[in-house]
């Protein structure tokens, strides 16, 4: 088997390129194919931040899959219907792939999720307690033993990945005893982790797409350090299109000179509008929606594939990010908030 | 105080010590009354401005930090501020403001607000956590200058009705009191006078 | 001894076997694409039928040259099968190539276009037969060309004894 090709900067103009076709995917792909057509559309989002109140934004949920109760006043209840939502949606994703490997590797945000909360509350010798997610592929029963020393032969075998975001954690955390230090060591064994599954699946889709990611992560990082004027080395995450180079570069820049700075990346206008906002508004809304908005024009791409993963993947990853969305619009309709800034949130 | 009293010059004597003492403390009273009010009206003007903007101030980090909590997956969000780095403690001293003890409280921060990592957490979260930091200052001073204005209004209350009490029920009747000794002695007087002349008549005729 | 016959017969077989091949292939993958539709939208059943059909009519054609070539032999005459030079034989199975080939490429990527068609159709139905069905035609155009060189070299180009 060829070596995967690993795309350069200049190799593509705004999105990577996703891969062919694999025609075992056939049925999976039509089905959700089917399933996208009954999404909320951009226009039933925008009416719902524009309805006046929380009732009637929910009252356009109707319709829909997110139908809420008649009466459901309590916020809680609009929560545990969203999560129903989004463990149908992983259900039906791990029901659609075919490749087990890649259900694993989704699978694998929660477990790191579980991790960030556990090394945290050992090393700051709180109770572990139970109350972990159960989404990823170690069940939270087992997460108090990733920690216990005694008797290695009887201990359950954990992934890899485990072992090593606890390994590298705990190192990170006795070196300067910050706590946040747990957060960037877990970022960086995430983000190497899923390049590495990415390569090992030969998923030219997957490492554009981990590859993207960690580069609005590095622009969101790079403009969060910018605003709260902290001083953090080494918390860009490696293994993205972009060099760190030019992050580092860019934290030495004024919010009007980022944009020239990303002029050749794909992220021009990401950075440009996202710097632009922060700096008259003081608000991460607008570098955040385009995040979102390059990252899912990424994953419409992949309407040009007739049959293989990628669809399905977009699926998934969509329909979590049109979760999200319900839940900012119902909690900002919820509390009464501005809704310019709904809308500067999601369009 | 009228039915029983002694209407001795003695007692006059001691009255009119009283009522010069009275008024003494009366005057002096007044005027702790103005210096605290004068002190109360200062301090709440400075609590309406600073009420407004820690309300504004908190308000605002409620409404990012709902963003941020709705644009997050909800594990993120638990694992993002399970465990705080910010340390937080408060000291409470007392200052005197007019013989009042009003309590002075100075806070003690160390560590950074922002306590997560940056690759499953929102830039709201950062707003929200740095304008709460900013908003705590705020809140401090607020608590304290509420404090001092709460137990400034109590003192004068207390001192205002201790002037009324002064002015218009203790003064007063020692007033009356040693007008009616002093008609009581001078009644006495008379009396005596006219039964010395009764008896320099009788003497006489 | 003359192979005649037998290279006849391969050449019908291929055709019809290459060309049978390539349209289960391609019903198949539109096949599957169109489950996928329907277990979502039921109702969209009439528009698929046709582009789930289309790759199956390379299969006929192959069966078309093969009967050709047994029509010639006379298999069904009472008189028998002929004797049959090797060099004709030679000629028959080579008139048999285009279709048998022809067939099942154009099969297996005609299903992958009308594949492709039917997930179009199932977001804009209003374009499943202006684009759908067209494209999937145009595929079929070289199936048509491959079965008529074969139909006229069986026809016209070969010496039948009978």
């Amino acid at each position: 088997m060829p070596e995967l090709a690993e795309q350069a900067i200049l190799d593509f103009y705004t999105y990577p390129p996703i891969g062919g076709d694999d025609w075992r995917y056939t049925f999976q792909t039509a089905q959700v194919r089917t399933l996208e057509i009954q999404m909320l559309s951009r226009a039933a989002l925008l009416d719902m931040a524009n309805a006046e109140n929380f009732e009637q934004a929910a009252d356009l949920l109707s319709g829909s899959e997110y139908a809420l109760p008649r009466g459901g006043k309590d916020f809680a209840e609009v929560e545990e219907i969203l999560q129903q939502r989004r463990a149908a949606v992983r259900e039906l994703f791990s029901d659609l792939m075919l490749d087990e490997p890649t259900v694993e590797l989704f699978r694998t945000r929660d477990d790191f999720a579980n991790l960030r909360l556990a090394v945290r509350r050992t090393m700051t010798e709180k109770p572990l307690g139970t109350d972990y997610s159960s989404g990823g592929n170690v069940p939270p029963e087992l997460i108090e033993q990733i920690f216990s020393e005694e008797d290695v032969f009887s201990k359950p075998v954990f992934p890899d990945y485990v072992q090593e975001a606890v390994e590298q954690a705990v190192l990170a955390y006795y070196q300067q005893k910050d706590i946040r230090r747990i957060d960037y060591a877990i970022d960086s064994v995430q983000a190497q982790y899923n390049l590495r599954q990415a390569r090992r699946l030969r998923s030219v889709f997957l490492l554009g797409f981990f590859r993207i990611q960690i580069d609005l992560t590095n622009i969101r990082t790079m403009l969060r350090l910018k605003f709260t004027e902290s001083e953090q080395p080494n918390v860009f995450l490696e293994g993205g299109f972009i060099e760190l180079e030019r992050f580092r570069h860019g934290l030495e820049l004024g919010y009007e000179a980022l944009g020239p700075l990303f002029f050749v990346t794909p992220y021009h206008r990401i950075v440009d509008t996202g710097a632009n906002y922060l700096a008259s508004n003081k608000s991460f809304l607008r570098v955040e929606q385009q995040c979102d908005e390059h990252l899912t024009g990424f994953l419409k791409s992949t309407v040009l594939i007739t049959a293989g993963p990628q669809p399905i993947i977009a699926f998934l990853l969509m329909k979590e990010n049109e979760i999200r969305t319900v839940r900012l619009i119902l909690t900002a309709k919820k509390n009464h908030l501005d809704t310019k800034l709904i809308l500067d949130r999601i369009s | 105080m009228l039915a029983n009293v002694n209407a001795t010059r003695m007692e006059l004597l001691r009255l009119r010590k009283r009522v010069a003492l009275a008024s003494r403390g009366h005057r002096l009273l007044s005027e702790k009354r103005d210096e605290l009010s004068r002190q109360l009206i200062r301090i709440a003007r400075e609590i309406q401005p600073l009420r407004k903007r820690v309300e504004a101030e908190l308000l605002e980090t409620c409404r990012r930090f709902m963003l941020a909590r709705a644009t997050m997956e909800p594990e993120a969000t638990k694992a993002a501020l399970e465990v705080p780095t910010k340390k937080f403690s408060l000291a409470v001293k007392f200052a005197n403001i007019m013989n009042v003890k009003v309590p002075h409280l100075s806070k003690e921060m160390e560590g950074e607000i922002i306590c997560y990592g940056f690759a499953t957490t929102s830039g709201e979260m950062d707003v929200a956590l740095l304008a709460l930091e900013r908003a705590f200052d705020n809140l401090i001073e607020l608590a304290e200058k509420e404090k001092q204005a709460r137990l400034l209004a109590v003192e004068l209350q207390m001192t205002r009705r201790r002037v009324n009490v002064l002015e218009h029920v203790v003064i007063p009747e020692l007033h009356e009191t040693i007008r009616f000794i002093y008609d009581k002695l001078a009644e006495a007087e008379r009396d005596n006078i006219s039964r010395l002349m009764k008896i320099t008549d009788i003497i006489r005729a | 001894m003359d192979y005649g016959l037998t290279l006849a017969l391969i050449g019908a077989g291929l055709a019809a076997l290459l060309a049978g091949i390539g349209s289960a292939i391609g019903i198949s993958t539109a096949g599957k694409s169109a489950t996928g539709v329907l277990s979502e939208k039921p109702e969209r059943y009439g528009q698929m039928f046709i582009m789930v059909v289309l790759p199956g009519t390379q299969g006929f054609y192959g069966f078309l040259a093969a009967f050709l070539v047994m029509l010639n032999l006379n298999f069904f005459a009472e008189e028998g099968v002929p004797e049959l030079s090797t060099t004709l034989g030679l000629q028959v199975l080579i008139a048999c190539l285009p279709i048998a080939f022809a067939g099942l490429v154009s099969a297996i990527f005609q299903g992958r276009v009308c594949s492709g068609g039917i997930l179009m159709a199932a977001k804009r139905p209003e374009m499943a037969f202006k684009a759908g069905v067209v494209y999937a035609v145009m595929v079929e155009v070289y199936a048509v060309l491959g079965l008529l060189v074969t139909m006229f070299m069986l026809m016209f180009g070969i010496d039948w004894p009978t």
